[in-house]
């Protein structure tokens, strides 16, 4: 087990290194120079210059990548050109937004996709199985800005049972924290619960089609055990993966969604930060992002092998 | 929005084949196909607002109207007036054709980046397998929208930036399908024959395996078009994609926020127009899968 832990880690090391490398490019491809927005409005092209060679900005691409990369393993991500605080500071305040955020609607998805899946793979063909189904279709086609601001006017503006904006933390008022968050995170989980849904329903289906279950039901157990003590156990596995990813994905994915409720998290930090140029956070944020995004999958993969040993043996190498 | 291409893909997973009845097959194959057929016929009514748009507005979408401000649905505007006396039935409908130029735009680019990168890393393995792997591996990580957003800012915003940035945040879903349905393929005997009678790679990849790969390639493009049209909204919407007095329904949305307490219809309409085309495009991907794929279809 752990040897299979460290060779994923291993693994990871590559890719970690590109990631930062494509983080670092595609910031330092955008135009404006950090020297120039911390000056502000007082920045004249001379001062830009001195500021400039004192911060290093003058220095061939990849040297400035080498000097970088240095300060980030060292767990300096640098500061923020115009509040100038670290902005390891800032994306400790904002992950656990984000964090609460997604960790809620991945609970809604969940609540959601687990009966329909099942039902519609159970009733397949059934008014049932088109009712899910299309659920389903329909939440992965619904763009989220658009049923958040719905969702904002009927129940903040029209039914006012929610905040129409903002947030509170959780240790600061936890009633008031859930309502200003139930609305962003329904939005989120609605468009999760689609490809769960799916993707349960498929699962199931492909379980119920082995011949464990024929066996099952030969030894004439209940349809009841055999579907929750034999098929849906079966099935869960792959579905602990494909929640896994999509929690990947949501992390940065919740950008808009917290943009549209002003939802003090990693992605309304980035929208903002890459409207002001301010570089340091823009590649911090995005770094931090896509390292979260690689550790959930392998963590995923740890726990896809816990659950079914045959993943340690065959699959670790590709 | 975290649209990306896989969580609008199925799985793909073989079906329960026995106990079937013939009505509930025949029942199975007139589902699949209606949902096909839906998802084709409403392409098509978006196609013909996009192409004969001018023809089909009865207003002109980027005139003010001061005397017809947020007027609600009625039988002279279709879908209601905006802030500005804008006609929004005929702003819906010109919009169709921003959505549809960065969709196409950006799947081409994705298509045309991505599928000959996961083709020649499924086909030749190897070190070149190992690069591009890694490659696309590390592009994943990446938040499709945070990525979209980053790669505009070095352009600046407009339809152009928007087309570049969705085509290019698409590209690692394009190699990945384009490679593993080229390892399925080149292990054929046809592929094997034509090897040993001394075919070039070129020749093989052109001649014989794209056209057998041309399956799952379709049904990618399909699903990839609606991953660009939402992505395509979501950047406008926050304002980065096509700019002011031009209709685009994420844009269009965006400014609508303001008046949402007294005049929701702005928002609803150019909202369900994404909904319709994205269901449609969704709708059409699944159905081309399901027909394509002769495991489900021999059943």
């Amino acid at each position: 087990m752990a040897s299979y832990i460290i060779r994923r880690l291993m693994q990871a090391i590559p890719t970690l290194f590109l990631i930062s490398g494509i983080v670092f490019l595609v910031v330092d491809f955008i135009p404006g120079s950090t020297a120039a927005v911390m000056l502000g409005q007082g920045a004249t092209p001379e001062k830009v210059a001195i500021l400039s060679k004192q911060l290093g900005l003058d220095r061939p691409m990849p040297v400035r990548y080498g000097i970088w990369l240095g300060d980030v393993l060292r767990g300096d991500l640098g500061e923020s050109s115009i509040s100038r605080q670290p902005v390891w500071t800032l994306v400790g305040r904002a992950l656990p937004v984000t964090l609460y955020l997604t960790l809620f609607a991945l609970f809604i998805a969940i609540i959601i996709a687990i009966p329909a899946g099942t039902i519609s793979a159970i009733k397949r063909n059934s008014w049932a199985d088109l009712l899910c189904t299309t659920f389903a279709l329909l939440g992965l086609s619904i763009p989220g800005f658009w049923l958040a601001i719905q969702f904002v006017y009927l129940f903040g503006a029209k039914l006012q049972w929610v905040p129409l904006q903002g947030y509170i933390s959780p240790r600061e008022d936890f009633v008031e924290s859930v309502k200003t968050m139930i609305l962003p995170a329904l939005t989120l989980g609605i468009f999760l619960a689609g490809p769960l849904t799916r993707y349960l329903r498929s699962s199931v289906l492909q379980t119920l089609s082995y011949e464990f279950v024929l066996v099952a039901r030969a030894k004439g157990l209940s349809e009841r055990r055999v579907l929750f003590s034999h098929t849906l156990r079966t099935s869960l596995i792959p579905f602990v993966t494909a929640v896994g990813i999509q929690f990947g994905y949501l992390l940065g994915g919740a950008a808009v969604i917290e943009t549209v409720f002003t939802l003090p998290g990693v992605g309304y930090m980035a929208v903002n930060a890459i409207n002001d140029r301010d570089f340091p956070v823009v590649q911090g944020v995005v770094l931090v992002v896509a390292t979260g995004f690689l550790l959930i999958n392998i963590l995923v993969d740890v726990i896809y092998s816990i659950l079914d040993p045959r993943i340690r043996v065959g699959r670790g190498g590709s | 929005m975290p649209a990306t291409l896989s969580s609008v893909a199925d799985t793909g997973l073989p079906h329960r084949h026995h106990r079937k009845s013939q009505t509930r097959r025949l029942l199975e194959g007139a589902i699949k196909w209606k949902t096909f057929t839906l998802g084709v016929v409403l392409i098509v009514i978006f196609v013909i607002a996009a192409v004969f748009a001018s023809q089909i507005a009865p207003f002109d979408p980027a005139k003010p109207d001061f005397k017809s401000l947020k007027q609600s649905p009625s039988l002279t505007h279709y879908f209601g007036t905006d802030d500005k006396g804008r006609d929004i039935f005929s702003r819906v409908i010109h919009g169709t054709r921003i959505s549809f130029a960065i969709a196409i735009a950006s799947v081409s680019i994705a298509s045309l980046i991505g599928l000959p990168l996961g083709l020649v890393s499924g086909y030749f393995g190897g070190i070149a397998d190992s690069i591009i792997s890694r490659l696309v591996d590390a592009l994943f990580a990446f938040p499709p929208i945070l990525m979209a957003i980053s790669i505009m800012s070095i352009r600046g915003k407009g339809e152009l930036s928007a087309m570049i940035a969705i085509g290019l945040i698409a590209i690692p879903e394009f190699a990945r399908v384009s490679r593993s349905a080229m390892i399925s393929e080149k292990e054929n005997d046809y592929v094997l024959a034509a090897r040993a009678i001394g075919c070039t790679p070129s020749h093989i990849i052109f001649k014989g395996i794209l056209r057998n790969t041309l399956g799952p390639v379709l049904v990618l493009i399909s699903l990839g078009f609606a991953f660009a049209i939402l992505n395509e909204t979501a950047l406008s919407f926050l304002g980065l994609g096509a700019q002011p007095p031009s209709s685009s329904w994420g844009a269009d949305i965006a400014a609508s926020r303001r008046y949402i307490r007294d005049a929701p219809w702005l928002s609803i309409f150019p909202g369900l127009a994404i909904v319709f085309l994205v269901l449609a495009l969704n709708l059409t991907g699944d159905g081309l899968r399901d027909l394509m794929d002769p495991r489900r279809n021999r059943r």
